[in-house]
């Protein structure tokens, strides 16, 4: 929202020596955010008003022309691209030193005296886009001053009147502040912060007219808590005043006409927004109430909006001649024919007006204020306002029926007491009964004070929901009194020692070490194409689906961190040979249970965290024991004892027998696999990759691993090799697990070969396995181990099928 | 005979000092002291001498051998010493040289870094590291926050919805944890709450639809804005040195009243205004306020004994501007050529 300084200052003398900077902090620091001070006439400096005294054509160039141009001070030779430049002409010259936005585009650019193709030019005669005026139509050329009064030299900004200082205020920070969305609130506002009188309101009351009759009714009150209405006849629709013009101007709104802008105008100053109708298209009639089905506006933007049963509207009865607090009809609105028109003035409910300008995507400066909720108070001033300026501005005007109120839900005051320790015991302040009381009383308040009580009644600019609590009120002390003088303190606890979270603990792990194997990890979305998912023959049915996604490629939630992973790898294909990611994020699986959802007895669907490991290289292509390899690291820095069993019923992308589930004890926590080769071409994928996933939330509900201590075994180990041939499809997974079982003594098992090849049968594998032998209260003998190495060759043999090998 | 040993320690001395390696060292060694060498030779034929003058010879001799052996003894020390530099020499290696097969670096995503930092600062001050559901409730999300259907603030969040259900949203912070956290652990509390958050918006260079946020809350009796204001200025200090200042203007949010807006000391200029913080000399980081009664109220916490403050800051902001990313979209990319940088 723009705020006009010199609109400002017709409420509110601020002190002489606050510059405008610091104005503007002081709002910023207390009230709302202040984005940009714009000062007019700085944008404007070095800039003067030139009388062209001679044109003659440039030597070197024939587009350009060289200009001999007073200047005030002297006469300066100009060198211009414009057309339209003539002998006697008055135009805007940016003198050396000035910066102006070349052709109206980019960044600002200094001018400099400089010689352009050969003839000196002291400055630079301007078009409107290039000095920051608004630019009108076909105005693509040299701006015409010659209707002003000025002479040459005249500074631009005093010819032009560009002389004001404009606040712009970030709009959101207004969302709980309607009252500071008129230069009157803001002016009431800055009077308290810098303690500076306000000049107060009094637009002169309405005389009674005669000769027109409006009907008003109000079908429904709750969304029209006021509405106020009074016709007036004698009208001369045409251009606004300068100064009116100006006005709207500054504040980014364009002229239209005399009636438009005053309602404009009323609307900027007060915040209030106000309708004029023709009355003649009107007629003495009006009904507000809700759309009926089916029922169609053209609004003034000259689209035509279907509306609905929870639409309210302004009719005269019969059709609708305007969306109540968005935007009014075509028809209705004032022409250059119009005489007679009625003015609104009205009170709609914040909600009402919200969700009908969603609803139609209309939004109107109208709109946007009264959805934050406006005082209605106010339709009474600004309909006096209103009254005053038309009359004002068209002569002819007078007011040609009663002030018609229709007032039903007056709001009660609200009224609000505390005690000034509380508010102390709040903001952790000493602040005195007294200066509360002042402070709330400069902002409005009425305040009773007792002893250390306070009673406060609420002014009807700021009960608009946004003073209603002690909270509320505590703010407004504390912003006035200033944050800055809050010192700061650190709150006192008992020592306990907080909940943690096993997941986080075991994410934070897996994340260390997933690293330390030279993984990279990424963020990626929650999101999913469902193409990705497609080709990896995912059911699109399982996943939960986004309901409006404005970025609509990616529809739906992760089930798996794997779809999105695998994506990413092939991205990164294209600059690397190697790709070795995780992830860490929870998935979705709406078929499971969650957690509670704060309300009934409905439960979220589950979120578990996983940790999910890829790898892929040019070149290699069994990336599973890479995969592998992260997992292991990953699971003996977490202290899990982990199992791999390929699984009966894996997922349709996983390479039928390179994958297995992850096991410990009884509870699978997850998977490592191989993409499936040909899903994998079908990604898009150039190398085979391998992958795992592991759920994090299983894990943590697991037992915590605990490290089995054993005493420290002082005598020597005994060590016993085997290689022996067994059938390619035997687990070595099995035959460690069997061997384990034969022997106490056998400490270690390491397999330390694996050979297929030359001197070993098609569909067999040689394995090279090394035993360890130990006893913790004496050294074994030869012939001890001996006979337990036997044991163990004897399982092997018989349970394997194991040839040993000599 | 004394001649013959006078010529043997000449020619040794000679002999000797030719010397250069441990083979002729050797060989020598064999010459004079051997079993069948020179003095050994000399020693057998005082045999034949008188016992007076055998006496004299023999010592004579001795004092060669003697002699002879210390001049061994030195050159045998001298050899070794060189012989151990030459083959210490030999064990040169280019220390520079990378280690060949080694692991390739890995790294954490630069936002588990920031985010690792604050909760380690968190956990140090007993605050409970809290996670919650992304997938979330609207009541957590938004009624429980003060923010009921019909709130304009429900405007300012572009939210997520879920198709075929209308009591869920992907959580448009890390808010809602704030409630769940009240009903969990009641009073006093203190939990921090880092997560992934989603706005429904287009992406572009400063947009994007999931962010990273940290959420925190202390309740207790008599928690005031002072120990808010001090709590902030504990976490820009840690983020940005000792002298960091916090700054804090008003600005509505639902869930709090008094809300607030905190800003920090720009850390490139310190304060004197530069590009990064447009000039002001500050940079807004956290939002925060006192927990409105309404937000005590839904964590089962009676506001008339209980105050608290609650606080709110983007990771992913903190990431940008501290490396200076210009493009947001860099974070969510999983490009190894932005990642493997941190």
């Amino acid at each position: 929202m723009l705020i006009s300084k010199k609109w400002l200052q017709a409420f509110v003398k601020t002190p002489a020596d606050l510059t405008d900077q610091d104005l503007a902090n002081r709002i910023s620091l207390s009230t709302v955010e202040v984005e940009h001070v714009d000062d007019q006439a700085v944008t404007m400096n070095n800039m003067v008003v030139g009388v062209i005294e001679s044109v003659a054509p440039h030597p070197n160039a024939d587009r350009l022309r060289v200009c001999q141009v007073n200047v005030g001070t002297s006469v300066s030779q100009i060198v211009c691209g414009g057309s339209n430049v003539v002998s006697g002409m008055k135009v805007a010259v940016s003198l050396p030193g000035s910066w102006v936005r070349w052709h109206g585009e980019g960044e600002l650019v200094e001018i400099k005296k400089t010689k352009l193709r050969g003839e000196s030019s002291e400055g630079m005669i301007c078009a409107s886009s290039e000095i920051g005026l608004p630019q009108t139509e076909g105005d693509d050329e040299i701006v015409d001053l010659s209707d002003l009064d000025s002479p040459a030299g005249t500074p631009l900004a005093e010819a032009l009147e560009r002389n004001d200082v404009i606040f712009e205020i970030e709009h959101k920070s207004l969302t709980n502040r309607p009252d500071l969305m008129g230069h009157y609130g803001m002016a009431r506002e800055i009077a308290v912060l810098t303690k500076s009188p306000l000049i107060s309101y009094q637009p002169k009351s309405i005389p009674s007219g005669k000769g027109m009759k409006i009907q008003v009714s109000v079908e429904n009150p709750d969304l029209c808590p006021r509405y106020m209405a009074v016709a007036m006849e004698g009208i001369q629709v045409g251009k606004s005043p300068l100064w009116l013009q100006q006005r709207l101007e500054a504040c980014g709104v364009r002229s239209i006409n005399n009636v438009v802008d005053v309602s404009n105008f009323v609307m900027l100053e007060l915040g209030q927004p106000m309708h004029a109708f023709d009355a003649d298209v009107l007629g003495g009639q009006i009904v507000v109430r809700l759309a009926k089905p089916k029922e169609k506006m053209t609004a003034l933007d000259e689209k035509t909006y279907q509306l609905d049963p929870e639409m309210l509207l302004i009719t005269n009865g019969e059709n609708p001649m305007a969306i109540a607090g968005v935007m009014g009809g075509e028809g209705s609105g004032v022409s250059e024919k119009t005489t007679r028109i009625v003015f609104e003035s009205a009170n709609f409910s914040p909600v009402s007006v919200r969700k009908t300008s969603t609803k139609l995507g209309l939004r109107s400066e109208s709109s946007a204020r009264f959805e934050k909720s406006l005082d209605p108070n106010l339709c009474e001033i600004a309909l006096q306002r209103a009254v005053e300026l038309m009359t004002e501005l068209s002569p002819g005007a007078r007011v040609a029926s009663k002030v018609i109120d229709v007032y039903s839900r007056p709001p009660k005051p609200v009224i609000v007491s505390f005690s000034a320790s509380l508010v102390n015991a709040r903001l952790g302040t000493q602040i005195p009964a007294k200066i509360m009381e002042e402070i709330l009383t400069r902002l409005g308040f009425l305040v009773r004070t007792k002893k250390d009580v306070l009673e406060v009644m609420i002014p009807s600019w700021r009960a608009t929901k946004d003073v209603e609590i002690v909270e509320d009120v505590i703010e407004e002390i504390a912003r006035i009194y200033g944050y800055d003088n809050i010192v700061s303190t650190l709150p006192v606890f008992t020592i306990t020692p907080p909940y943690v979270d096993r997941v986080r603990m075991l994410a934070r792990g897996a994340r260390a070490a997933l690293v330390s194997v030279g993984a990279t990890e990424a963020y990626l979305y929650a999101f999913v194409r469902p193409e990705t998912l497609e080709s990896l023959g995912e059911s699109l049915d399982a996943h939960s689906k986004l309901a409006n996604p404005l970025a609509a490629d990616r529809p739906y939630l992760v089930r798996s961190l794997v779809p999105n992973l695998l994506e990413t790898v092939i991205k990164n294909q294209r600059s690397f040979d190697q790709v070795r990611l995780f992830q860490s994020e929870r998935v979705f699986r709406k078929e499971e249970k969650g957690e509670e959802m704060g309300e009934g007895s409905e439960l979220l669907p589950a979120q578990p965290r996983m940790v999910t490991g890829v790898y892929s290289e040019k070149g290699n292509d069994q990336p599973f024991w890479e995969a592998k390899l992260m997992l292991d690291k990953m699971m003996k820095i977490l202290g899990f004892e982990y199992k791999l069993v390929p699984s009966t019923h894996p997922a349709p992308w996983q390479h039928s027998v390179r994958q297995a589930e992850i096991l410990i004890g009884g509870t699978v926590v997850g998977f490592v696999t191989e993409v499936d080769p040909q899903r994998a071409e079908r990604l898009g994928l150039d190398h085979r990759v391998g992958t795992f996933e592991v759920n994090l939330q299983v894990l943590a509900d697991l037992p915590e691993p605990m490290v089995k201590y054993e005493p420290v075994l002082v005598h020597p180990a005994s060590e016993r090799d085997l290689a022996f041939i067994v059938d390619e499809r035997v687990l070595y997974g099995l035959i460690e697990n069997r061997v384990q079982q034969i022997s106490s003594l056998l400490k270690e098992i390491q397999l330390f070969d694996v050979y297929r090849g030359k001197g070993v049968e098609e569909g067999k594998k040689s394995l090279a396995m090394r035993f360890t032998f130990r006893a913790f209260d004496r050294t074994l003998e030869s012939k001890e181990v001996d006979e337990e190495i036997q044991k163990v060759r004897q399982v092997l043999e018989k349970e394997f099928g194991a040839t040993m090998r000599v | 005979m004394k001649k013959q040993l006078d010529e043997l320690q000449e020619a040794f001395a000679k002999q000797v000092e030719k010397i250069t390696d441990r083979e002729e060292l050797e060989r020598l060694k064999t010459e004079f002291l051997g079993r069948k060498g020179k003095l050994k030779d000399l020693m057998q034929q005082m045999a034949g001498l008188a016992d007076e003058e055998r006496k004299l010879i023999g010592k004579r001799a001795n004092e060669v051998k003697e002699a002879i052996e210390q001049s061994f003894s030195e050159i045998e020390n001298r050899l070794s010493a060189s012989e151990r530099e030459g083959a210490m020499e030999r064990e040169w290696i280019d220390v520079t040289q990378p280690v060949l097969g080694a692991v390739g670096k890995g790294s954490l995503h630069p936002v588990t870094q920031v985010q690792q930092d604050l909760e380690d600062l968190f956990s140090s001050m007993g605050f409970v590291i809290a996670d919650g559901p992304e997938l979330e409730s609207d009541f957590y999300n938004f009624t429980a926050l003060n923010i009921p259907p019909t709130h304009p603030a429900r405007d300012m969040q572009d939210t997520f919805y879920i198709e075929g259900q209308t009591n869920v949203v992907m959580r448009t912070h890390t808010s809602p944890v704030q409630v769940r956290s009240m009903r969990k652990w009641g009073t006093p509390l203190r939990v921090v709450v880092p997560g992934r958050c989603f706005r429904n918006e287009a992406t572009d260079v400063r947009h994007e639809h999931t962010f990273h946020q940290l959420e925190g809350l202390v309740v207790d009796k008599g928690i005031s804005m002072a120990d808010m204001k001090g709590v902030l200025e504990t976490v820009a200090q840690h983020l940005y040195g000792k002298d960091t200042r916090v700054r804090l203007r008003p600005k509505f949010y639902p869930f709090v009243e008094p809300g607030v807006n905190g800003e920090v000391t720009c850390f490139l200029c310190k304060g004197e205004g530069c590009r990064l913080c447009k000039k002001t000399g500050w940079l807004e980081v956290f939002g925060a306020g006192m927990v409105h009664p309404n937000v005590l109220r839904e964590g089962g916490i009676d506001p008339d004994v209980y105050s608290g403050f609650a606080f709110g800051f983007g990771l992913t902001r903190l990431v940008m501007l501290k490396y200076g990313i210009d493009d947001i979209r860099h974070l969510e990319s999983g490009d190894l050529r932005f990642l493997k940088q941190f």
